[in-house]
């Protein structure tokens, strides 16, 4: 018996899995400022933020982190259990646990990194950019009438180009999903096919 | 089926509510703690309020050569904080202090390193024009030495850049 693997399925939850590991050490986004002198690494699984050496985490960001590692873990792994067995009974909401899962995570981090960056510009009045360089002149009154400049440099690593490609195969794991299953249950069915016997004259 | 169903939505609470759950009871007394924690305050503070305030460099003294017409100045720079910086640039325009006749440009000969704490010998070179020659020759022909003010101070170091309005007064000694 033939047996249908959805490969898009196979690929993302592989690939989600990799993700989860590289996101450890590889930020999805990053922020210098000056020359290493303040640097936030921050990626679902990981946030961590460096301030003239001193590193440091924020308890509540790592709370969030620790959910993003469950959620991504799991929905690679039923994902991957999914994909070699598209038409079990279970399938479905394996598939629909899974598919969804780097998508909203991409979406949420990116909205997540947009809201802190208009909350630093309400709370310190300057604006710091999701992708590129800025100067950012620091208030009057905290440099003591000296002018100060700090060059910010901002940017989306490529772990996150990584994590839009395994939310690409996942969701395309889900359309596939039509052509698969189908084909499976055909699959199953062909042994049900009764010939009959050949008629002799 | 239902008992995968089952185990899914119990994977997504418990991977919602629980880390979260643990992080509120180990910070239970301390809720600020949780989304700014003591070790941030403590980062800042060890790095940024030391007992001394950051210093503009201190004057040492100058060498001059006539030849390619340069006075190489050496300052002392102070690193009170408790991490290294690098001062990569330095950049003054230079006046008489007498005729606030502008003399030329001076700037930071290399880049260099200041490790936490201590305290780093910066040279500063500015490289006189014949007019400034000039105004030397028709104004200060009779003195040996000559008062200047760094003014226009623009320093980088390490990557932030600072431009302060104090000006450095520096006394150099003047050949015929």
């Amino acid at each position: 018996m033939k047996t249908a693997v959805n490969w898009f399925g196979v690929a993302g939850g592989a690939l989600v899995l990799v993700v989860v590991a590289v996101s450890l050490f590889v930020p999805w986004w990053q922020l210098v400022a000056g020359e290493d002198l303040v640097k936030a690494n921050v990626s679902p699984v990981n946030t961590s933020f460096n301030f003239t050496g001193s590193s440091f985490t924020v308890p509540l960001l790592f709370a969030l982190n620790i959910t993003s590692m469950i959620l991504m873990i799991s929905g690679g792994i039923a994902m991957l259990i999914y994909s070699v067995k598209p038409s079990a009974s279970y399938a479905g909401k394996l598939l629909g646990f899974s598919y969804k899962k780097p998508l909203f995570t991409v979406i949420l981090f990116v909205a997540g990194l947009f809201a802190a960056t208009l909350i630093v510009k309400s709370i310190v009045g300057f604006e710091i950019p999701l992708m590129g360089a800025t100067n950012v002149l620091l208030p009057a009154e905290m440099t003591q009438g000296t002018t100060v400049t700090v060059p910010i440099v901002t940017g989306f690593g490529w772990s996150f180009l990584l994590t839009l490609v395994a939310a690409g195969l996942c969701i395309a794991a889900r359309l596939f999903h039509k052509k698969v299953a189908p084909m499976q249950e055909i699959t199953v069915r062909q042994p049900m096919v009764v010939t009959t016997p050949p008629v002799s004259r | 089926m239902q008992t995968v169903g089952l185990v899914l939505i119990l994977i997504n609470i418990l991977a919602i509510a629980g880390p979260a759950a643990a992080v509120a009871a180990v910070y239970y007394n301390d809720p600020v703690e949780m989304i700014i924690p003591s070790k941030v305050e403590e980062a800042i503070t060890s790095a940024i309020q030391t007992d001394e305030n950051i210093e503009m460099p201190q004057y040492i003294g100058s060498t001059y050569d006539t030849t390619s017409r340069t006075v190489t100045a050496t300052f002392s720079f102070k690193n009170p904080f408790e991490f290294d910086l690098t001062v990569n640039t330095v950049s003054a325009d230079v006046e008489c202090v007498t005729h606030s006749f502008s003399l030329g440009h001076a700037q930071l000969s290399n880049p260099v390193t200041i490790d936490a704490g201590t305290t780093a010998t910066i040279t500063v070179v500015f490289a006189w024009t014949q007019t400034a020659e000039n105004h030397f020759l028709a104004e200060h022909s009779n003195e040996e030495n000559s008062s200047i003010n760094l003014v226009n101070l623009g320093l980088d170091v390490s990557g932030i850049e600072v431009e302060t309005p104090e000006k450095i007064s520096l006394t150099v000694p003047l050949t015929q």
